[in-house]
């Protein structure tokens, strides 16, 4: 058996630079490291997930949707050996997935709710992520062209992150330190960190990047320059001494002429040098996938609080780094390693496990993943064209105004093991005109064509099965449902019990969860 | 799992599951003898010297006369007669002073006592009333907030979120199932929800599947409660409606009556409209024309049926307006010196606490900020104001920031 020594010493010599290979090998490594740990705690781990639990997972956790009912089937029913790779792959690859990303990275960064007058602003925000996440750009490219971005929203959609900060230096400088250096400095902000080692000097060293943004409103549309004047004070009082650009490292920046001092930032936030910025993302990604990151809350990593697994984060950020920070060699490796192939059904002693990832942790949906998996469900999500098509977005983009509003701005950093679900959630799943509608066997539905030309019950149940819960019924469930079935009258009271099973799938945990 | 097994748990779960944890009524009347609050939000700032500290006679003053109150200290605008009739169980703070000129973070500051800070979220004030003195078995949500929405729970979490009632007409959205499907259909789902839950649950995956299910219980019992007609205004007698108005105010502040009747413990109920830059007189009457009827007849009918000695009623908005009338006959955003009104749960009425410069343009004695006008709050409703919450990343942070009570207004 080989020990943890050696295999570090085996990534020191073979550098990673992102190839399928790379990312198999790095996965074995963090399997070995993740075995260790669950021996020496005395878990053990869960079965492998089956290849329906994995489908589902996979769909969510990449493109934010659960399959088409055709698609779970063809997957459920495929031989082939690498079928779960082969499914990675294409979803890496399917519009689904810059859809998703685009819209994790925009709630993280803008948020859900939004003044109705920026709504516009917010959309192109929202495409540009979508169309850099498309066009396979390196995550540090992203996050410098936000960090820098000038000009209006018309022309420079990622200048919208700034604006959303009202081009706030100390409002920057706690996002930025939050979302791309996964540390909370902005308690520095009042007092020095109670925990930490941040000090008021290093918030307002990092806030004097952002002393020099100006924020202009031509013609009532706002617009971001770089200027040449500005100064930020200690504690943000107007008697206090002007605090000098230092980066979090605690060097100071050097005088520039000709490079804005968001520039300065940039470069050094996004440089490979800087451990944080490579560890940040990971972490992020990490919990994306796995419901919880590597070091929890993922925006409070620091000395105090260290990773569950620090071999692992080590290892995942170094080898993103080589791999020229790609978004999709990190999920290669993520969706490679055997703690992500896990039953989320505990074994005989891993229930209270949150923190070794012994087993897959439900994840709620959010509510772009529920309304769109709802949307999925009946049939319509298979046509790929009507999906796309802007009347269709338009109306996607109503019903998720009304979901979100219900569901609330769910906090990135809320407890997995602590379902904050509210009553009227649940009567708008149950009872709204939204949910109705997908049910309502008389609209046109292509669900409900697929149940009327159905040859038999069992296929009726079949089916809504795999366009709900992506797997087939269990005979139980099978023969409890046509007993319900079997007592209509007719072909209208049957497509009412199916509508009514339908609304029960989509009602319960198990589509409620990513498991 | 077998076939009888499956139909047992259909059975038991239209049976029984849904309909075990009925709303004891005992637990309801003790609930009553709780304190409770009901904030009228005036949302865009409401005009301090057109309303409750007048300034007659001079320039800033405008046309508004002051007329008598039962209060023999407390002299408010005509437009407020029925609330004049009320002033003996009102006491108004003259002296609310805070630094926010925008609508968004004036809102946060009056909602929350604190103002926005990087990544925290602080929770709506009806929020911490919620988890302080909620009850959890309670069949009604214990915050719910009328017209426009409150302030999100932050940190608290959804299960302190307000419920909310965009109409106070139609009362609680999604409360009955869709069109066409009736109580045999409705049933039918959720027998078959029943079971599908148990199965999952049965796999063992930990208490997310329980905790979902749980709120699907409650929302089921909510549905099937007698309290849900808590919300129905149109149960009240016609001069009771009367009474309060028939316009979105009056409807509302009649529903926050019957809520904290039925065991809520915080109702906001939110009017629109007071963001008056433009067009001084008319519209200005019109605000008081829904704002009077609706806040004298909600004091009186809590003072009538003794809800008031339990019952905080707060009347206020994000800031107050300018002094000076501006060129455009209406009046500016105005954070410096405004005021609060405040009755019940042992608030002393008819008294002043604070006060401003002739032109209004500046406090003369006793100013007031967010953080004591919030310690007050608590005080009235028996809540440690010192108590910590945590944020998510393990910060603690004490519901009101060093405020103390204004002591004055409980004698």
């Amino acid at each position: 058996m080989r020990g943890p020594p050696l295999s570090f010493l085996l990534l020191v010599l073979i550098p990673a630079t992102g190839t399928a290979q790379d990312a198999a090998a790095l996965a074995a490594r963090i399997d070995e490291a993740m075995e260790k740990t669950w021996r020496s705690e005395r878990l053990t781990p869960s079965p492998r997930a089956s290849d329906e639990e994995f489908l589902r997972r996979c769909h969510l956790d990449i493109t934010g949707l659960i399959p088409a009912a055709q698609k779970a089937r063809d997957f459920i029913d495929s031989k082939q050996r690498n079928k779960r790779d082969l499914l990675v792959g294409e979803l890496l690859e399917s519009k689904g997935y810059s859809r998703h990303w685009s819209t994790v990275w925009s709630n993280l960064l803008i948020g859900r709710a939004g003044e109705p007058i920026d709504k516009l602003a917010r959309l192109q925000f929202q495409q540009w992520l979508d169309q850099r996440f498309a066009a396979g750009a390196p995550l540090n490219v992203i996050v410098h062209e936000l960090l820098t971005a000038q000009g209006t929203v018309l022309d420079n959609p990622p200048v919208y992150w700034t604006i959303y900060h009202d081009a706030s230096a100390e409002e920057l400088t706690g996002a930025a330190a939050r979302h791309f250096l996964g540390t909370q400095i902005q308690c520095a902000q009042c007092h020095d960190h109670p925990f930490e080692k941040w000090k008021q000097t290093d918030f307002y060293g990092m806030a004097a990047f952002f002393g020099r943004v100006q924020q202009q409103r031509v013609l009532g549309i706002p617009r971001i320059a770089d200027v040449r004047r500005g100064d930020v004070r200690l504690g943000g009082m107007t008697d206090a001494p002007i605090v000098a650009p230092r980066y979090l490292d605690g060097v100071n920046a050097k005088n520039a002429l000709f490079l804005s001092r968001r520039k300065q930032l940039a470069d050094w936030v996004t440089a490979s040098e800087n451990k944080l910025f490579a560890r940040a993302m990971v972490n992020r990604m990490w919990a994306q996938f796995f419901g919880r990151g590597l070091v929890d809350p993922v925006d409070d990593m620091g000395d105090s609080n260290p990773a569950v697994y620090p071999e692992v984060l080590e290892q995942l950020a170094d080898a993103f780094v080589a791999a020229d920070y790609d978004p999709k060699f990190l999920i290669r490796v993520m969706t490679k390693t055997k703690a992500y192939h896990l039953t989320s059904m505990p074994s005989r002693n891993n229930q209270d496990d949150w923190t070794y990832f012994s087993r897959a942790y439900l994840k709620r949906l959010t509510p772009e993943e529920l309304i769109g998996s709802v949307i999925v469900s009946t049939g319509v999500g298979a046509n790929e064209k009507l999906m796309e098509s802007p009347l269709f977005q338009l109306m996607l983009e109503s019903v998720k105004q009304d979901f979100v509003f219900v569901f609330g701005n769910m906090d990135e950093a809320e407890e997995v093991s602590e379902f904050k679900g509210t009553i009227a959630q649940a009567l708008m799943m149950m009872n709204s005109k939204h949910a109705a509608r997908v049910t309502d066997w008389k609209l046109f539905d292509p669900i409900s064509l697929k149940l009327r030309t159905a040859r038999s019950l069992e296929a009726c149940l079949e089916w809504l099965y795999l366009s709900t819960l992506s797997r087939r019924p269990s005979i139980v469930e099978t023969r409890g449902l046509s007993r319900y079935l079997r007592g209509a009258s007719g072909v209208n009271e049957r497509l009412e019990i199916c509508e009514d099973i339908y609304w029960s799938l989509l009602n319960c945990s198990e589509f409620a969860f990513n498991h | 799992m077998d076939r009888r097994y499956f139909l047992r748990t259909c059975i038991s779960s239209s049976a029984g599951v849904w309909v075990t944890c009925q709303l004891n009524p005992l637990v309801a009347a003790e609930e009553k003898n709780e304190r409770a609050m009901i904030l009228l939000w005036m949302n865009g700032g409401p005009r301090q010297m057109d309303t409750f500290d007048l300034k007659p006679g001079t320039a800033n003053g405008g046309s508004t006369r002051a007329i008598r109150t039962s209060a023999s200290d407390i002299q408010i605008s005509q437009h407020l007669p029925t609330l004049a009739r009320q002033m003996h169980h009102v006491s108004l703070i003259r002296s609310m002073t805070t630094k926010e000129g925008s609508h968004e973070r004036g809102r946060y500051l009056m909602h929350t006592g604190y103002l926005p800070l990087g990544a925290t979220r602080h929770p709506s004030f009806g929020s911490i009333v919620s988890s302080e003195l909620g009850q959890k078995a309670s069949s009604l949500p214990n915050f719910v907030s009328v017209s426009l929405p409150s302030l999100g729970p932050g940190f608290l979490g959804m299960t302190h979120a307000a419920f909310h009632v965009p109409d106070p007409e139609t009362g609680v959205p999604n409360a009955a199932p869709a069109a066409g499907v009736n109580d045999g259909r409705f049933n039918r789902r959720l027998s078959i929800l029943g079971a599908l839950e148990q199965s999952f649950a049965a796999s063992r995956r930990g208490g997310p599947a329980a905790d979902h299910f749980e709120v699907y219980q409650k929302g089921v019992r909510l549905m099937r409660s007698e309290t849900l007609s808590a919300f129905e205004t149109q149960r009240e007698k016609e001069p009771v409606q009367e009474a309060y108005g028939k316009n979105p105010f009056g409807r509302a502040c009649l529903l926050a009556r019957r809520l904290v009747e039925a065991g809520v413990k915080c109702v906001e109920v939110s009017m629109q409209g007071w963001d008056t830059h433009t067009g001084n007189e008319k519209n200005t009457q019109e605000l008081m024309a829904s704002l009077d009827p609706a806040m004298g007849t909600l004091i009186q009918e809590l003072a009538d049926r003794g809800l008031l000695e339990t019952t905080l009623v707060a009347w206020m908005g994000e800031f107050g307006r300018t002094p000076k009338i501006n060129v455009l006959g209406g009046r500016d955003h105005w954070p410096k010196g405004w005021t609060a009104a405040l009755a019940g749960a042992g608030v002393q009425g008819g008294l002043v606490v604070g006060k401003t410069s002739a032109d209004g343009s500046e406090i003369t004695d006793r100013p007031v900020t967010p953080p004591e006008l919030f310690a007050t709050f608590c005080h009235a409703l028996k809540i440690d104001p010192a108590k910590e919450n945590y944020t998510p990343t393990g910060r603690p942070i004490p519901i009101v920031n060093s405020g103390t009570p204004v002591k004055e207004l409980f004698g």
